[in-house]
This record gives C-alpha cells, sequence and structure tokens, in this order.
C-alpha cells in the first residue's frame, strides 16, 4: 500500500511515498563525491580485517552514488561519473574534489519552453505570461521564468521558460533550442511569434497553429532548371496535445487580445478600430511554409500555396528549423500573423500579433493543453 | 512501636500509558511522612507505577480518577500518611473538576478511616474561589493545627502551617533541582545541529559546521534565568527594580521562558525580536537585564546594546548568554559583563576560502529551518566515515550483513541532532506530541530513545519488545507467559485504549524482519494496535520498502 492510497496519512504526507529523500541529486552527489575522492584508503595497511571494513565502505558509497546519480541531468551525471571513475583508480589526484564546484549545473525541469525570435515577439510573450528573468546561462542567452495555473484547477500549474534566438532563420534556431532543451528538460516547447499570413484566410491580429511545417527552400539546380526537394514534418500527437479541442470563444480569447490591446502604451499600438477588431485562431488545414526569405512581394506565398499544398497558408523563417532541433521533444506552433507577405509596412503590428499568439497559447495551456508526459503531474 | 506507613499515588494527567514512577520521590514521601506523621522513620510503600488519566479522560471524563486511586489496606489503629502527589503536573492541567474530585475523595477516604492522614502535593495552590477547597468540609479543615489534611505546594508552602519555614525551603528544594542539575540539564538539552551554516561577521565572512539549538532547554533556562536575576541582578540595582529583556531571532521559545522567569519574580518584561514589532522604550522599567540565546562574535550584543543607549536605556551590570560558541569573544570596555549558563561550545568555524563545503558548491543549511529532514550526504557519510564498523550485535540471530556501522556510537556523538530530526520528521506527518515508540529492547536503540525524551521533556513514551519474543516465529507460546512484563502491560494499556500514535523505531532495516515483527505483534488481538510511522534512522534495503509508512533519515542500499 502506498501513501497515495493510505486514507490515514495526511497529504502532506503522500510525498513520503518513498523516503524523505529531500536533499536535490545534485547537492547529494557533490557531497558523496567529496567523500569519494579523499577517501583515504591505503590497502597495504592494517589487518585484513580492516582492509575489508574500508572496502565495505567505499563500496557503501559507491552505492549510494550510483543510487543519488540516477537522476541526475545527463550533462552532469556523465561529468560526475568522471569523478567517481576517478576516485577509484591508483592515479587519483589529490585535489581533484575542488573542482566539483565548477560542474556543470542544470536548473530545474520545466513543464514548458518557449522559444522566440524577434524583440518584439520576446516581449509581447514575456508580456502574455508575467514572466521574469532568471540568472543568465553561460552563453548570456535571455531565459526569463514564469508559472501559469490551470483554470479550474488551482493545484495545477505549469512552470514555463521563455527565451530567444540571437538571430532569425531556420539555422539560427538549433542552439538556442538545445540549450533550452538541455538545461531545463521541457516536457514540451513551442514556438511563439509572428508570421506573414495569406489575405484570403487571414486578417491581421488572426494567430495560425498550423497542422504542418513545409520547408520550401531545398532544391536541386539542373540545366533543365530548379527542382524542388521541399521537405515537411508536423507534430507527433494528431491531436496536437489537446488543441484540436481547443476553443477560443470559452475562454474569450479575442477579449483578451483587445485588452492586451488597450493597455499597450501609444507607441506600440497599431491605429484600428478596436471594435472591429476580432482576431481569431485558425489552425485546421494550415500548413506554414518556412524558408529563409522575408517574403514582401505579395505573390510568392499564394504561389507556393499553388504549386505545393493548398492547405500553405502563412510563411515565416524559423518553424522547420525549430521543429527539427527538438530532437522529438514534443512541440507545436503558435504565429500571430503581422502582415500579409506585401509590401504594406505593419511595424507596430509585429508586437500586437506576437501578443496574440502568445495569449492564445497561454490560454490553450491553462484550459486545454494535455501534457505529453502524464505521469509528471 | 512500628514505623508508621506512608501510602503515595503517584498521579500523572494527560498521559498516555503508565510510567515509573521516579526513585527520587521517595525521597519527598519520606520527608513529608516523618514530618506531617512526627516520626523520624517512616515505611514508604513506594509504588511501582504511575496513576495516570490520559488527556481525553482529562479533558471528558475526570471522574474516573475513582476508578483509579484505590484506598491502601492499612490495619486499623496505625497511624498513615496517604499522599496524592500531582505535584509534576503542570498547573494548568489540574482543571476545575478533577481538584474537585480530589477533594472528595481525600474527604471520602478521611471519612473511612480513623487514623490516616491525608498530603495532597500540587504544583500551586487553587485559588479560594475553587470548588477543591471542598476539603475545609472535612473535620477542622485545612485551616486547623488538628487537620487531618495538608496541602503543600511547590514553592514549600503548606496550609494549614503544617511545615515550618524550614521544612518549607528544604521541601521545595526536594523539587526543585539544584543550579548544577538544571546547568546539566541544559546542556544535555542544547542540540548540536551539523550543517553548512552561513555567518557574516564584521570582520569577514565565515562558515560554522555546527550550529546550536537550544529550544528543547525551555524550563532549565526558564529556572537558570530567574536564579541568575534574583542572585546577580536585584541585589544590584537601583531599588531591585529591573526588566528582563530578551533576545532571539524566532527563538519564541527564550521569550517564552523569560517570560516566565519574570513571572516568577514579579519583574517586567521585554522581548526583543530582531524580526518583530519595534522595541518600546517604555517597556523598560528600571534597567534592562539582557539575556541572549547565542553568542557567537558577541557582534549583536555590541549593537543591541549601543541602540538600547542611544534610546536612553541603562543596563545591569550583568547580561546573560545561554550559551556562547567562540571562546575569543571580542568584547569591549562598556559593555554589561557577559555571563553564561553553559560552557562555550565549538562550531568548527572557518573562513569561507577554507570551507570544503564552500569550495566544492553546496548551498548553506538556514539554522532555524534545515529545509529538508532526512540527512544530508555530506553529512551522513562524515558521521559514517568516523564510526566504526562491526558485525551486527544485536538484531535478528542471522546476521545479515558482514559489517555495519557502529550506530551506538553515532547515537552517542549525534544523538541529540538525529532526536531532533525524528522530531521533524514526526511534526511534519503530523504526529502529534503525545507519541508512544515501540522498538527492540536493544542497547543502541535505548540510547536513542532516551535522547528522544530529553528533548521531548519524556513526553513520549517508550515500550521496548524483547529481542526473544520478536524473533519468536510463533507468538503465541512466548507471549502466554510474558502477560506481567512491562511491554504487554504498556501495550495492553494502549489497546484498551484505542491508542493512534505509535511510532516503530529501529536503528536501521535490512530485511524488514523485525519491523514486520513488531507490526504483528501490535496487531495482534489483545492488542489491537496499528503504527502510524516506522522510523528506521538508516535503510539498508534495496528496492521497494514492504511496509506501509516507512520513513528512515537515511537510504543507504547495502551492495
Amino acid at each position: 500500500m502506498t501513501a497515495h492510497q493510505n486514507p490515514d496519512l495526511p497529504n502532506s504526507a503522500t510525498r513520503f511515498v518513498l523516503p524523505p529523500d529531500e536533499e536535490p541529486p545534485r547537492e547529494a552527489c557533490l557531497g558523496l563525491l567529496y567523500h569519494l575522492l579523499r577517501f583515504d584508503e591505503d590497502p597495504q595497511r592494517g589487518s585484513v580485517g580492516d582492509r575489508g571494513k574500508q572496502a565495505l565502505r567505499r563500496n557503501l558509497l559507491l552505492a549510494d552514488y550510483a543510487r543519488r546519480s540516477a537522476d541526475l541531468h545527463p550533462l552532469v551525471k556523465a561529468h560526475f561519473d568522471r569523478y567517481a571513475v576517478e576516485s577509484l583508480g591508483a592515479g587519483r589526484r589529490p585535489q581533484a574534489w575542488r573542482e566539483l564546484r565548477d560542474s556543470p549545473q542544470v536548473a530545474e525541469p520545466v513543464d514548458v519552453a518557449i522559444l522566440t525570435v524577434l524583440p518584439e515577439e520576446l516581449a509581447a510573450t514575456k508580456l502574455a505570461f508575467g514572466a521574469e528573468r532568471t540568472p543568465q546561462p553561460r552563453d548570456n542567452q535571455p531565459v526569463y521564468t514564469a508559472k501559469i495555473k490551470r483554470a479550474g484547477d488551482q493545484d495545477q500549474s505549469f512552470s514555463v521558460v521563455i527565451t530567444q534566438t540571437a538571430k532569425p532563420l531556420n539555422v539560427h534556431t538549433f542552439r538556442p533550442v538545445a540549450q533550452i532543451l538541455d538545461r531545463y528538460l521541457p516536457t514540451i516547447i513551442f514556438l511563439v511569434g509572428i508570421a506573414a499570413g495569406n489575405a484570403d484566410k487571414f486578417a491581421i491580429g488572426d494567430v495560425v497553429v498550423p497542422r504542418k511545417v513545409f520547408y520550401y527552400e531545398p532544391e536541386r539546380l539542373t540545366i533543365e532548371g530548379i527542382k524542388p526537394r521541399p521537405e515537411h514534418t508536423e507534430p507527433d500527437d494528431d491531436y496536437l496535445y489537446g488543441f484540436t479541442a481547443y476553443d477560443q470563444h470559452e475562454g474569450r480569447f479575442a477579449d483578451k487580445v483587445r485588452s492586451f490591446f488597450e493597455e499597450l502604451p501609444t507607441y506600440r499600438r497599431p491605429d484600428i478600430d478596436l471594435a472591429e477588431f476580432q482576431p481569431r485562431v485558425v489552425s485546421e488545414n494550415t500548413t506554414i511554409a518556412t524558408g529563409e526569405r522575408v517574403l514582401r512581394d505579395g505573390e510568392y506565398l499564394a504561389e507556393l500555396r499553388d504549386r505545393f499544398d493548398e492547405t500553405i497558408c502563412a510563411a515565416d523563417q524559423e518553424s522547420y528549423g525549430f521543429a527539427e532541433a527538438t530532437r522529438s521533444v514534443p512541440w507545436l506552433i503558435f504565429r500571430g500573423i503581422s502582415d500579409h507577405a506585401d509590401p504594406v509596412q505593419r511595424d507596430n503590428w509585429k508586437y500586437v500579433a506576437a501578443g496574440a499568439a502568445a495569449l492564445c497559447l497561454r490560454d490553450f495551456l491553462e484550459r486545454d493543453y494535455l501534457p505529453p508526459d502524464l505521469s509528471r503531474f | 512501636m512500628t514505623d508508621p506507613n506512608v501510602f503515595p499515588y503517584y498521579v500523572q494527567v494527560s498521559r498516555a500509558s503508565v510510567e515509573p514512577v521516579p526513585p527520587e520521590r521517595r525521597d519527598t514521601y519520606e520527608f513529608l511522612g516523618s514530618r506531617l506523621l512526627d516520626h523520624r522513620q517512616v515505611r514508604v510503600q513506594q509504588p511501582r507505577d504511575s496513576v495516570y488519566l490520559t488527556a481525553e479522560q482529562t479533558r471528558t471524563t475526570p471522574g474516573q480518577i475513582w476508578d483509579l486511586l484505590k484506598p491502601p489496606r492499612e490495619p486499623n489503629g496505625r497511624p498513615s500518611l496517604i499522599i496524592f502527589d500531582f505535584a509534576s503536573n503542570p498547573h494548568h492541567l489540574l482543571r476545575e473538576i478533577l481538584l474537585h474530585h480530589i477533594a472528595e475523595i481525600a474527604t471520602h477516604w478521611l471519612r473511612e478511616s480513623g487514623r490516616c492522614r491525608i498530603a495532597i502535593l500540587l504544583p500551586l495552590l487553587p485559588p479560594r474561589s475553587s470548588l477543591f477547597w471542598l476539603i475545609d468540609n472535612v473535620e477542622g479543615g485545612t485551616e486547623s493545627e488538628d487537620s487531618r489534611i495538608t496541602v503543600v505546594t511547590n514553592d514549600g508552602n503548606s496550609t494549614p502551617n503544617r511545615l515550618s519555614k524550614v521544612d518549607g525551603h528544604d521541601y521545595s528544594s526536594l523539587q526543585r533541582p539544584s543550579t548544577r542539575d538544571l546547568k546539566e540539564r541544559l546542556k544535555s538539552r542544547v542540540v548540536r545541529k551539523v550543517g553548512h551554516y552561513d555567518f557574516s561577521s564584521r570582520a569577514e565572512p565565515h562558515c560554522a559546521r555546527f550550529f546550536f539549538e537550544i529550544e528543547a532547554a525551555e524550563q532549565e533556562i526558564g529556572e537558570l534565568v530567574r536564579i541568575w536575576a534574583e542572585d546577580q541582578i536585584r541585589p544590584h540595582v537601583p531599588g531591585g527594580e529591573f526588566t528582563l529583556v530578551s533576545q532571539g531571532r524566532e527563538s519564541s521559545r527564550l521569550h517564552t521562558a523569560v517570560a516566565g522567569a519574570a513571572a516568577a519574580l514579579g519583574c517586567k518584561f521585554s522581548p526583543l525580536d530582531p524580526d518583530g514589532p519595534p522595541f518600546r522604550v517604555d517597556a523598560i522599567k528600571g534597567v534592562a537585564a539582557l539575556v541572549l540565546d547565542v553568542v557567537h562574535t558577541g557582534g549583536t550584543y555590541e549593537v543591541i546594546v549601543a541602540d538600547m543607549r542611544e534610546q536612553g536605556i541603562t543596563f545591569a551590570p550583568e547580561a546573560l548568554a545561554v550559551m556562547t560558541t567562540d571562546r575569543e569573544l571580542p568584547l569591549t570596555d562598556g559593555l554589561p559583563k557577559l555571563t553564561s549558563l553553559c560552557d562555550s561550545f565549538e562550531r568548527r568555524k572557518m573562513h569561507k576560502d577554507d570551507c570544503d563545503q564552500c569550495q566544492i558548491g553546496l548551498p548553506p543549511t538556514k539554522p532555524t529551518e534545515d529545509g529538508q529532514i532526512g540527512l544530508r550526504t555530506f553529512d551522513m557519510w562524515e558521521i559514517l566515515n568516523k564510526a566504526s564498523f562491526k558485525r551486527e550485535e544485536f538484531g535478528p540471530k542471522r546476521p545479515r550483513l558482514p559489517f555495519i556501522p557502529d550506530l551506538g556510537e553515532i547515537f552517542d556523538d549525534h544523538g541529540a541532532w538525529i532526536a531532533y530530526k525524528i522530531g521533524d520528521l514526526l511534526e511534519s506527518l503530523r504526529i502529534g506530541p503525545d507519541v508512544v515508540f515501540v522498538c527492540p529492547r536493544e542497547p543502541h536503540i535505548e540510547r536513542l530513545v532516551t535522547q528522544l525524551g530529553v528533548l521531548r521533556q519524556n513526553r513520549q513514551l517508550t515500550v521496548q519488545i524483547p529481542r526473544p519474543v520478536l524473533d519468536k516465529t510463533k507468538l503465541d507460546q512466548t507471549l502466554l507467559t510474558t502477560v506481567d512484563d512491562e511491554w504487554h502491560r504498556q501495550l495492553r494499556h494502549l489497546g484498551q485504549r484505542n491508542y493512534g500514535n505509535i511510532v516503530m523505531l529501529d536503528e536501521f532495516v535490512i530485511s524488514y524482519g523485525t519491523a514486520k515483527s513488531i507490526a504483528r505483534l501490535l496487531q495482534r488481538r489483545e492488542f489491537g494496535l496499528e503504527h502510524r510511522a516506522y522510523i528506521p534512522i538508516v535503510d539498508f534495503s534495496a528496492g521497494d520498502m514492504p511496509l506501509p509508512r516507512t520513513f528512515p533519515l537515511y537510504r543507504l542500499p547495502h551492495p
């Protein structure tokens, strides 16, 4: 019988299904490695009994380390294991234990990670989630943390980290995504920001959560001409981790975006009639086309749609790189439509559209999101 | 002529089960017997066990005391003294209705027996309006010199004045431990917590390996502060007027102890809590007599004195620290002389650059909240590396491991801290203060249980089960011959009350054989008990814990 099943135990004791092992694994292993590396064992000294006891003592230390290190982040474990192995050898360095302080640090695993690209996207997403700054990782990648609660269940909450790429384009998403995944072990990661949208399908300020990503850049140049070799990807889960059940009206998504808009300082606010601003969320039969081009000619997006896939309705420069970089961690993309891939300048809409995408994501997380790893909740 | 008999009844309220009568009570009974019976030698029929009322009985059915107190069998014609000894109970637990029952029992017995006298020992005299004074209805009451009933309080007062002033003083001394005893008890209740304590001083930042917790010594501190103020402050301040000022960060027990001392002294009291409301100058009457919890470098002490002097407060020539931790106290002139109740304790202080735990990046431990309940690996392994490893001396017949750490040694060195951790664990599991520990009767675990008793003011009850009982595969035969053993009686009493706060305790667990035996024993029909928690200090087993509600302080799977 476990503590969870025993009605006699107070709720505070349910965490004691296992012993009160509250020491974080990293700290526990630091202590164990210290004792291993300073283990004063001279196999030549003392009687067989003494040597036997010393060997037993060290075996106990190693068994303790083996148990505690199982919960370490793989990076940290690999680093620590080297010291554990060194402690066994005759060539153990006397001061090796002083290097333990410089071992890699990994923050607590989080539930949700969010990647943004442009400064407006990062700012709008931080605001939508009420995020705070955290200490910088070594390479100065900015990381902000937030916590949001499940609607109707205040006991369930999600920890969120938000970060940004250093530059736009698919190729520059790999490193920040890898850093976030390694450091925070998120259950799911989202790309949030802006995209160009087909004018037939989207109004400015709408949000697209595409079912597929179409990478249009790969092609082969032949004497007959250019032969396209596009690539596709899509989320692993057909239900999009609960998004197929998302009802934008139930959570009053449009009202939230209008409130967000109203609270903006003047310099961030596009000149529109708020009463006519009715942002929508569109996901069904949507594909986002990704390449290395900023589409501003008013034609190319439609050409991609006509040439390859009628569901192509939006375009950006990061979705495919992002999806590939996630290394099988679940992902989704939330993009606010900030322009129609045409020459019209709509700079102020970047912030609002990114905010709409972030608010849509938050609304979804609070109400309909189904975490891929249910054992964590 | 045959020496007269003294029949004491040692009564405790709000207790879980019978407890042995402290042997030193005999001195009190002999003293009273000789004085009240006017006979040099008396024969004390010292009881083995206490008479007790549980907390629930004390609250709801105190009349059950009638069933528990049976008159002694004494041949007619022989004078005797019956003593109802309630002296060791906190005054506030002797509720009005219980006092009324005591008075009625005393009155009834006096009527039934022609030659006995009765002495009722109480911590304090009840107010004159109390129903207790029903005893005055006895012929002569308590006012007459011929009265057969005497009430004596812990401070030596008696009514009627049956005890002379000298006898009253001697009686109160018997009730009160000596200053030396108090200091020894205080010292035994100081918990040396092991960790990584981050301290900053004016000179340089440093760490300490130990932190000293004094919260379990509230009673001793209160009494020692009272004695110190009476002897060292009152005679040396103008008009004998002073205010006790206690200083301690989050030391609510220190404040309570000093407040109690102030009440006993009849002086004012003012707490000085850095995290509490601002200090009020008008709270001081006369001079300020400062009492501090723990003084490390003396830096805080200097700042406090300077701040208070700035507000116009005058200090007594002496200040008191419950304990100091650094021998070289850099005190400046002009401060009240600082004395300490305990000898200096070693904190193992070091500069941060020399601190190994800082070197490897371990975070500091907070002194007043350790955060985790289990033992830290760094601390546990420092302890294990110093401990001897021996063959299993106790436990089941077949040893399960070749060598194990000598936990008896570990309990001697760190027992108070481990007991403190157990207290934290019980609190986190919401297992109240009236806990009953059930453990094997073995020397190592007895040492830990002794420490638990010291810290918990002996409020817990311990039931120790002999190893042969636990080792028997068929318990029926063994139990038939053990019904008079103390453990059996204790478990029966607990079972009759359906007692719930039972915690199994052991030094370590390997195969869970002992734990399962104890659990099965508790569940037997004659007891019908269930454990709320099983606490092995170290869990050497690998894999899942087969016994529910197991909470080791440290898990160390034996390879």
